[in-house]
């Protein structure tokens, strides 16, 4: 592999990791903060990584790792100050009202049903290799995929939209 | 209500992938018929593929920037940077850290056939001093081989083991219960069996909390007579071996390091203090 080969190829990941730091957050600074803390855990480790493993994989691994770590810290911040309350953020980029609908409902569940759902949905990553980024059996994790797009589902509740119709 | 008897062949993993478009297309049309059947149903996997594709529409909407450095953050393109550094580095290193294996162990599938034939065990003395046994090479080239493999790298997980326990012990000529080796923080990632010209080996892959991965190769031993741990260090990696129980056991780690070096020494002695 070329230089411009895993130079290109990281670019390129670090875009997905982005992408899934800012739908599981909804905060383009938190969203940020976790992909430099992603990265910067990535270099500590980058002997670990063999040449031959799935880059994307791994990457996404440590950025799991930082995210329930960081959710475990906002758990025992939160618990400190739980009289006052977080103020709703806008997105820096406006959504369709629709995309924000979902964005919230998702934002509504625990994490350990957030990130399958959003690791399937956006990176098109097969299950296996999903299973494996959340360090969980293939089981489980199809587990929690379908407990949590039925959650989400309940969350959205009687939203009123466009539905892709199966049937027709 | 909804009705599941009605529907009680689709399952919720069939589901979920008809929601991600993985079924075949035959499955695929023979569940969205089922699904079909209950109106109910057929509504929550329409909103199931509905949000699944407004994520997927509000990922792309809220990192619109994508990949041009000029609309990335200066740290996050410093960090990138300074990660493909590191991961160039690491190639560099085992490249030329390959180059002085023999070429046959660069290649994975050739090495694969090679271990099958028992080549390593020929190769042995390129290396040593001492004769050791020929299985322990066999061990060394299959951990290479297979235990970094991100991918597969063994044909039963941890939780399939013992679907496999039976042919296991018919291939081992006796039962090899999978050893757990929790106790010294090393999780059981999965195994599988290998021909050698000394008969067939159990390959077990464990995996610490630092993700570095040592296999553990078990042969029936001709003798009963027990053999105290023993260590080399080899191409492939660090190496321990010792006999015991009816079992000749090959402890296997790339990294020569001290800390590495310790928990082998943990591992032969929490396998001996159980007898396995």
């Amino acid at each position: 592999m070329s230089r411009q080969d895993l130079s290109e190829q990281i670019t390129g990941h670090v875009t997905s990791l982005r992408r899934y730091a800012m739908v599981l957050t909804r905060k383009p600074d938190e969203a940020e903060d976790l992909v430099q803390d992603c990265l910067t855990r990535a270099i500590a480790a980058a002997d670990r990584w063999q040449p031959d493993s799935d880059l994307r994989a791994w990457l996404f691994r440590i950025m799991h790792n930082v995210f329930i770590d960081n959710v475990r810290k906002k758990r025992v911040r939160d618990a400190a100050q739980s009289a006052i309350a977080e103020p709703a953020e806008p997105p820096a980029q406006p959504v369709r009202v629709e995309l924000r609908q979902v964005l919230d409902a998702l934002h509504a569940l625990p994490e350990h049903y957030r990130e399958p759902i959003v690791l399937v949905a956006i990176n098109e990553m097969s299950y296996a290799d999903a299973a494996r980024v959340v360090d969980v059996p293939l089981g489980t994790f199809m587990s929690r995929l379908a407990r949590g797009r039925e959650a989400l589902r309940r969350v959205v509740g009687g939203r009123k939209g466009p539905h892709l119709r199966l049937v027709s | 209500m909804i009705d599941t008897t009605r529907n009680d062949e689709v399952t919720d993993d069939d589901i979920q992938r008809i929601v991600d478009g993985t079924l075949d297309p035959e499955r695929h049309a023979e569940i969205v018929a089922r699904i079909a059947q209950d109106p109910e149903r057929l509504e929550r996997v329409e909103s199931m593929i509905a949000h699944n594709a407004a994520l997927k529409e509000a990922a792309a909407a809220l990192a619109p920037y994508e990949d041009d450095p000029a609309e990335t953050d200066p740290r996050t393109r410093e960090l990138t940077e300074a990660l493909t550094a590191r991961l160039e580095a690491g190639i560099a290193a085992r490249q030329s850290w390959r180059a002085r294996l023999p070429a046959y162990t660069r290649n994975a599938a050739a090495a694969a056939i090679l271990v099958a034939a028992g080549w390593f065990g020929h190769s042995a003395h390129d290396y040593a001093n001492a004769p050791y046994p020929g299985y322990v090479a066999d061990a060394a080239g299959a951990h290479l081989v297979f235990a970094e493999d991100q991918q597969y790298p063994t044909e039963f997980s941890a939780e399939t083991l013992n679907l496999a326990s039976g042919w296991f012990a018919e291939k081992l000529g006796r039962d090899v219960p999978p050893p757990q080796l929790d106790a010294v923080g090393l999780k059981l990632v999965g195994a599988r069996l290998l021909g050698s010209k000394d008969g067939p080996l159990a390959q077990y892959i464990y995996e610490d909390d630092a993700g570095e991965r040592l296999s553990l190769v078990v042969k029936a031993a001709a003798t009963d007579r027990p053999r105290a741990p023993a260590y080399r260090t080899l191409p492939q990696g660090r190496a321990s071996y010792w006999r015991d129980g009816g079992f000749e056991y090959a402890l296997i780690s790339r990294y020569a390091d001290q800390s590495l070096h310790g928990s082998i020494t943990e591992v032969s002695r929490a396998l001996l203090a159980r007898r396995i």
